[in-house]
């Protein structure tokens, strides 16, 4: 069952389309994060299913119930949701205990108290009840806003970049906390963020938006295999794209020789076929010293536990990951093997 | 007459708006200290300690003087009672002008129209005004709304004629006080709103707090310190504001202000020593409340 639907969202700012006929479905008790580069959309999507903006058009339901839609708008106090803010957003006039009861103000004393200790002992801030939000750490901080978007029992988490300003050293234990009491909790969240790293740790599933929509939304393992765009596939990894022609769903003729696809590579009407690209991902690539290769080295460097080689490819540069004791010359051709594994490939259409 | 009135208002608003930019540059070159040693110190430190005595000590050991020699004629029933009343309305303006100010401000934070900003700012306007020229700007309509309520009256035979409620009484002073000094409150409280982060307010509304409860539960308490500023700034002013009150008092009634004047005029200062006194003291304040927030300002970086 979904718990949260948008349908044909449209909104412009300034005459400027920001989000373009934008859907989306999430599941009860989902991670999903949206994705995306600066400016395609993520936090306006974010503000409109909180009612912090008015779409121009399209419709918005959180647990069933309509919030958005033709001449419907509820205000955000309305919609019984939780948000939490990359400025953790905590009162600095109230205690820690006081920051999390402040969404309990329609429930008895009683119920007030045993839910802020349950919340207390959950975000394991327990002594820190008395303490104002300046004499806690970030994320600690983090951790007392989190309780208290879900001290009221939302229907709906939404969680704008929060992890941006935590350091790093410490972010992804605390990216784990969350997600351990969202899913204690048992609610559905969406994510805001521009990182990659935080939203494979932290979502269930990824929506990517390109240019006001979304591009592809499904598991991170099933987008970074199959992506659905070119932007999608570039977005996730770290690749190259060139030019081949597509013979079968497995065969495809490329200036570095027919490439072989593990698995046939299908579109709607059957096995894909015709000019296209394909996305090349650097771990898929072998090199090897070749004065006819077509590959041109540039320079490598050294990551912890392996080299990465710079070469230069197609008037493109890659970084290929090598083994140690390979040591090439600036300026040497080397020979690019690409080993057979489940192709990325775009068809070309009239339009690009 | 009124063509006057805009000019000035043009002329005066154009030379603050200068000011505005200095003291924000002013504020914003915090420098490297240059230390002056041997000679050149001790002659910079007797050149400024020249300006607060001839400024400040010299009047303020005579007024001492004074106050010391003729206290009792000095300090007399009439003295404490314009003591009193300057305090009771200075009170009632500044507590006026900060509950404006918090108003106009939460009006401009929960509206999403350009508009919103504007009735902040053509209020604050009034501060522009040289309190003579507002003393009659004031003066001339409240009077024609008493004629034609007068009027009214009269005619209809509805109520007995009031005559002049609003010219004529303290309420004219007072809106004078709220229209010149208003801009003191609105930019304290406007720059208290300013350091409160927009998603606090998200915050409390995604928790199901309404916008007003919101303002009472989140903002009022966050303004605090800033409305207590604001309030005593204008307070302060009011006790010493002397032009408008001259023209607007009722007619048995004086402040502190026009007390002090009255005497200074009849070359009688000895006899408004204690009141003069009394007005530098309080005036004192507002330099000790700001040099606090500088040192501790100072102190945290």
């Amino acid at each position: 069952m979904s718990n949260l639907s948008i349908n044909n969202l449209d909104y412009s700012y300034n005459g400027k389309p920001i989000l373009k006929d934008l859907s989306l479905q999430v599941k009860d008790n989902e991670i999903v994060c949206l994705l995306g580069a600066s400016g395609c959309g993520k936090t306006t999507t974010l503000k409109a299913i909180a009612g912090l903006l008015k779409p121009s058009k399209g419709d918005i339901s959180i647990a069933q119930v309509a919030v958005n839609g033709e001449g419907l708008y509820v205000p955000p106090q309305k919609r019984n949701i939780g948000m939490m803010f990359q400025d953790y957003a905590l009162f600095p006039h109230l205690t820690v205990e006081q920051n999390i009861a402040f969404g309990l103000h329609q429930e008895g004393t009683a119920v007030r108290k045993e839910r802020v200790k349950e919340m207390l002992s959950l975000i394991k801030l327990d002594e820190f009840a008395e303490r104002y939000p300046h004499q806690l750490s970030g994320g600690q901080q983090q951790r007392v806003a989190i309780a208290r978007a879900l001290a009221y029992k939302p229907s709906l988490l939404l969680l704008d970049e929060p992890f941006s300003n935590i350091d790093h050293q410490v972010r992804f234990q605390l990216i784990d906390d969350i997600r351990r009491i969202i899913k204690d909790q048992q609610v559905s969240a969406i994510f805001v963020t521009h990182s990659k790293e935080e939203a494979f740790a932290f979502a269930d599933k990824l929506a990517i938006m390109e240019e006001g929509k979304i591009a592809q939304l499904g598991t991170p393992e099933a987008l970074y295999r199959k992506p659905a765009t070119k932007g999608v596939a570039a977005f996730l990894s770290a690749g190259i794209f060139i030019d081949a022609d597509a013979q079968s769903g497995t065969e495809f003729n490329t200036n570095f020789g027919t490439i072989n696809s593990l698995e046939p590579v299908m579109n709607g009407q059957g096995a894909v076929s015709g000019k296209g690209c394909i996305y090349l991902k650097p771990q898929y690539l072998s090199l090897s010293a070749d004065e006819q290769g077509q590959g041109e080295f540039v320079a490598s460097r050294f990551v912890g536990n392996r080299y990465l080689c710079r070469v230069k490819l197609d008037q493109q540069e890659l970084e290929v990951p090598c083994a140690e004791h390979q040591s090439y010359q600036p300026g040497q051709r080397l020979a690019i093997d690409v080993k057979p594994h489940l192709v990325n490939y775009f068809a070309y259409t009239n339009k690009n | 007459m009124l063509l006057f009135l805009f000019v000035v208002i043009g002329v005066e608003k154009f030379s603050r708006r200068n000011q505005a930019v200095f003291e924000r540059s002013a504020g914003e070159n915090n420098g490297p200290l240059y230390y002056l040693s041997g000679t050149s110190a001790w002659a910079a430190t007797l050149y400024c300690c020249l300006v607060l005595f001839a400024g400040f000590l010299l009047p303020i050991l005579i007024l001492v003087n004074y106050a010391v020699s003729y206290f009792s004629q000095a300090w007399n029933s009439d003295a404490f009672l314009y003591a009193w009343q300057s305090l009771k309305i200075a009170l009632i303006v500044s507590v006026i002008c900060v509950a404006l100010s918090v108003l106009i401000n939460f009006y401009q934070r929960i509206s999403n129209s350009r508009w919103a900003a504007i009735p902040g700012k053509v209020s604050s306007t009034g501060y522009a005004l040289p309190g003579t020229v507002l003393a009659i700007a004031v003066l001339l309509p409240l009077t024609v709304f008493d004629e034609k309520l007068n009027i009214f009256a009269e005619s209809t035979g509805w109520f007995e004629e009031p005559g002049l409620i609003f010219s004529g009484t303290l309420f004219a002073l007072m809106f004078a006080y709220v229209v010149r000094f208003y801009a003191i409150s609105q930019g304290a409280i406007e720059s208290s709103y300013a350091r409160i982060s927009p998603s606090l307010d998200m915050a409390s509304h995604s928790m199901g707090v309404s916008e007003g409860k919101t303002l009472r539960r989140v903002h009022l308490p966050l303004l605090k310190r800033g409305m207590l500023t604001a309030g005593l700034i204008v307070f302060i002013e009011c006790m010493k504001e002397l032009p408008a009150a001259l023209l607007l008092r009722p007619f048995d009634f004086e402040t502190l202000a026009t007390y002090v004047y009255q005497y200074v005029s009849d070359e009688q200062l000895e006899l408004a020593s204690v009141s003069a006194l009394f007005i530098v003291l309080v005036g004192l304040i507002p330099l000790y409340l700001v040099n606090n927030t500088m040192e501790a300002k100072a102190s945290h970086e």
